[in-house]
C-alpha cells in the first residue's frame, strides 16, 4: 500500500520549493518588523534580503543538481514513476536555476529603479522555476500539466507586475488568456490520449499509440499544439511581442530564457517517448513550424524599433533553430538542443540585462536610440551587449556560433544517414536565416559604437549584482565558444543514457 | 420488508420535513418587507446593475481563502479513510500538505487579507 519513496530525487526540487513557500512569510514579517539590528528595514533592503535568499536557494539546488548529473539517474516513486530524474532532467534544471539566479541577480536595482520593489516578486519566480523543475522532470501527462500550471501562473502575475503601467497590465491580461487557451489545448489532447490508449504514464502512451488512428493522431497534435505555445513557435507565437514588450524587463529576460528551456524538455520527452510511433507524422508538422519560426520571426525583428520587442521575435527565431535538433531526433540533435539551450540562456540574459540596468526613474528604457553613445558611458555594457548580439547572430568564435554548428551539423549527418533531402533544407534555411538576423543584431553594435549620445542622456551605472550578471555572461558567452567539445559529448552520453532509461520505465 | 422500504422511508421522512420546515416558517416567522428582503437572492449585492462595474477587491480574498480551505476538505476526507492503512507515512505527507496551506494563510493575515476595513 505504501509505495517505495525515494525523497532524495526530489533533492534539486527541495530547496527552491522551501524558499518559494518561507519566501513571503519571510516578507510580510520583516514588513511587520520595523527594525531589524536596530536599523529600519527599507523596502530596498527588504528587497535585497529576499534576493538572497533565494539566491543561496537556487544555489544550493544547483549544487544538488550538478551532483545528480554526475550521479545515476533516480525515479522518486518507481512503482507509478511520475517524476523521472535523468541527466536530461538535471541538465535542463541546472540551465533552469542559473537563468533564475542571473535573473535574480539582475532583479534587485531594476525593481526599485521601476517602483515596484515588491517582496512576492522572489516568492512568484521559486514558484515558477519549481514549476520548470517539475516540467523537465515529468514523465507523465498529468505530472507535466500540474508543472505546467505552476510555472505559468506565477508568470502571468510576474508579467503584470508593474502595476501602474498600463503596458504591464495589458501584458499579463494578454499573456494569462493565452496561456489559459494554450493549456485548454494541452489538456484536451492529452485526455484525448488518455481515452485512447488507457495509460497517462509516457512511456505507456509510446508502447500503445497507433498512428493509423485519427484520434490518436488528433490528441497528439493538440499537445504539440498546446507546447507550441509555450515555447511561442510560429504560428502560435502572436502574444510573444506584445508580452514581452510589457512585462518587466527582468521579467523577460525569464520568461525568454528558463520557460522555453523548461518546455522544449517537457516537447522533447513527449516526442522521444510517447509520440515516438507517429514520428514521421508530426515532424513534418513540426518542420513547417520551425521553418517559420526562423524566418518569421528573424524578418519581424528586422523593423522593430524596441530592443525588448526586437529581442522577442529574435526569441522565436531562436526557437525554430532549437526545434531543428528536435526535428532530427537523434541523440546528436537532443544534445545539440541541450547546448544551444545553456548558450541561449546566457546570451539573452545578458542582452536583457543591459536593457534592464538602462532602466531610471520608474521608467524602462528600451528604444534602441536609448543605446546611443553606451560605449563611451558605460563601456562594459556595450562590450557585453555587443558580445551577446554577436552570439544570438551565431558570430564565431562566440558560444552562439557552436550552439547553431551543432545543430545543423546533426540535421546533415542525419539528412546524409537517412538520405533525407528535408533536413538539408531544414539546415540551409538556418544558416540563411542567421545571414538575414546579422541585419538587425548589428544594428545594435553599430548604434552603441558609432552614434553620440545625446547631451541628456545618463545611463545607470550598474550595481554589485547586475556587474556579476554581465561578467558571467560575458565569461559564459566566451567561454562555451571556445571549449564547447567536451561539455558536447558529456550531453551526448546524458541523451543517450535518459532516452535509454526513459524506455524502459513502465509501470 | 425489501430492501428498498428503508430507502422509501428516507425520502418520506425527507419530504416530511422539509414540509414541516416550510409550514413552520411561514406561520411562525416574522413578516417584514422591503426593497432588499423582495430580491429573489439576498448576497449583499444588488441584482440588476450594469455589468461595467467595480467590485469590492476583498470578495476576491474571502473566495480565494475558501477554496484554499474547501480543497484542504476535498483532500482530508479520502485521506482520513484510508489513514490506518497509510500509518505514518501519510501521517506526515499531510502534515506537510497542511503546513503549505497554514503558511498561505498565515501569509494572508499578516499581509493583512483577513481585515474587511
Amino acid at each position: 500500500m505504501i509505495p517505495q519513496i525515494d525523497i532524495g530525487a526530489l533533492g534539486p526540487m527541495l530547496p527552491v520549493a522551501v524558499g518559494a513557500i518561507l519566501l513571503p512569510l519571510a516578507e510580510v514579517l520583516m514588513a511587520r518588523k520595523r527594525t531589524f539590528l536596530s536599523r529600519p528595514f527599507t523596502q530596498e533592503r527588504r528587497g535585497t534580503f529576499l534576493a538572497v535568499a533565494s539566491l543561496l536557494c537556487l544555489v544550493i539546488a544547483l549544487i544538488i543538481s550538478v551532483n545528480g548529473l554526475l550521479g545515476p539517474s533516480r525515479v522518486f516513486n518507481s512503482g507509478n514513476p511520475m517524476i523521472v530524474m535523468d541527466g536530461v532532467a538535471h541538465f535542463l534544471n541546472i540551465v533552469v536555476l542559473l537563468g533564475a539566479s542571473l535573473t535574480v541577480l539582475g532583479s534587485v536595482k531594476y525593481l526599485a529603479d521601476i517602483h515596484s520593489n515588491h517582496g512576492e516578486y522572489y516568492a512568484l519566480l521559486m514558484s515558477s522555476v519549481l514549476g520548470m523543475m517539475f516540467l523537465t522532470s515529468a514523465s507523465n501527462l498529468m505530472m507535466l500539466f500540474l508543472a505546467l500550471e505552476l510555472m505559468s501562473i506565477p508568470l502571468y502575475v510576474l508579467a503584470g507586475f508593474r502595476r501602474s503601467s498600463l503596458r504591464s497590465n495589458e501584458s499579463a491580461l494578454k499573456y494569462f488568456l493565452i496561456g489559459s487557451f494554450a493549456s485548454g489545448i494541452l489538456l484536451y489532447g492529452m485526455a484525448i490520449l488518455y481515452g485512447m490508449t488507457g495509460s497517462i504514464s509516457l512511456a505507456e502512451i509510446g508502447k500503445r499509440f497507433d498512428p493509423e488512428s485519427a484520434p490518436h493522431l488528433l490528441g497528439a497534435a493538440l499537445v504539440v499544439v498546446g507546447l507550441g505555445f509555450k515555447i511561442s513557435s510560429v504560428p502560435f507565437h502572436q502574444w510573444a511581442p506584445d508580452v514581452y514588450e510589457g512585462a518587466p524587463t527582468s521579467v523577460t529576460g525569464f520568461m525568454a530564457t528558463t520557460v522555453k528551456v523548461a518546455a522544449f524538455g517537457a516537447l522533447m520527452r513527449v516526442l522521444a517517448v510517447a509520440l515516438e510511433p507517429a514520428a514521421e507524422l508530426l515532424y513534418g508538422a513540426l518542420w513547417v513550424m520551425a521553418v517559420l519560426s526562423m524566418t518569421l520571426g528573424n524578418v519581424m525583428a528586422i523593423i522593430q524599433q524596441n530592443i525588448k520587442r526586437m529581442l522577442a521575435y529574435s526569441s522565436i527565431a531562436h526557437v525554430g533553430y532549437l526545434l531543428v535538433g528536435v526535428i532530427v531526433g537523434t541523440l546528436d540533435g537532443y544534445a545539440a538542443v541541450l547546448f544551444y539551450l545553456l548558450v541561449y540562456t546566457f546570451m539573452t540574459i545578458g542582452a536583457f540585462t543591459v536593457v534592464a540596468i538602462l532602466a531610471k526613474g520608474g521608467e524602462d528604457r528600451d528604444r534602441v536610440e536609448d543605446l546611443a553613445g553606451l560605449s563611451q558611458s558605460r563601456p562594459l555594457m556595450a562590450v557585453v551587449m555587443t558580445l551577446c548580439m554577436f552570439a544570438l547572430a551565431g558570430i564565431p568564435p562566440t558560444a552562439g556560433f557552436m550552439g547553431k554548428f551543432h545543430l545543423f551539423r546533426a540535421a546533415i549527418e542525419r539528412g546524409i544517414e537517412i538520405g533525407d533531402t528535408s533536413l538539408f533544407w531544414l539546415a540551409i534555411i538556418g544558416v540563411l536565416n542567421s545571414a538575414i538576423s546579422l541585419a538587425y543584431y548589428l544594428r545594435v553594435p553599430l548604434v552603441m559604437y558609432f552614434r553620440d549620445a545625446p547631451p541628456t542622456s545618463d545611463p545607470d551605472v550598474p550595481g554589485f549584482f547586475e556587474r556579476v550578471v554581465l561578467l558571467t555572461c560575458l565569461a559564459a558567452v566566451v567561454l562555451l565558444g571556445i571549449v564547447p567539445d567536451d561539455i558536447f559529448n558529456v550531453l551526448s552520453q546524458t541523451a543517450a543514457s535518459a532516452q535509454h532509461l526513459l524506455l524502459l520505465q513502465s509501470p | 420488508m425489501s430492501e428498498y422500504a428503508g430507502l422509501g422511508l428516507f425520502i418520506a421522512l425527507g419530504t416530511a420535513l422539509v414540509l414541516m420546515f416550510v409550514l413552520l416558517t411561514t406561520l411562525l416567522g416574522p413578516r417584514l418587507r422591503f426593497a432588499e428582503k423582495q430580491e429573489p437572492f439576498e448576497c449583499g449585492e444588488h441584482q440588476v446593475v450594469s455589468p461595467y462595474q467595480r467590485f469590492n477587491v476583498k470578495f476576491y480574498m474571502v473566495a480565494l481563502s475558501f477554496i484554499i480551505f474547501d480543497v484542504e476538505m476535498v483532500f482530508l476526507y479520502p485521506w482520513a479513510v484510508v489513514f490506518r492503512d497509510l500509518g505514518w507515512f501519510g501521517f506526515f505527507a499531510m502534515l506537510i500538505f497542511l503546513f503549505v496551506l497554514t503558511v498561505g494563510l498565515a501569509y494572508e493575515w499578516l499581509k493583512g487579507g483577513l481585515d474587511w476595513n
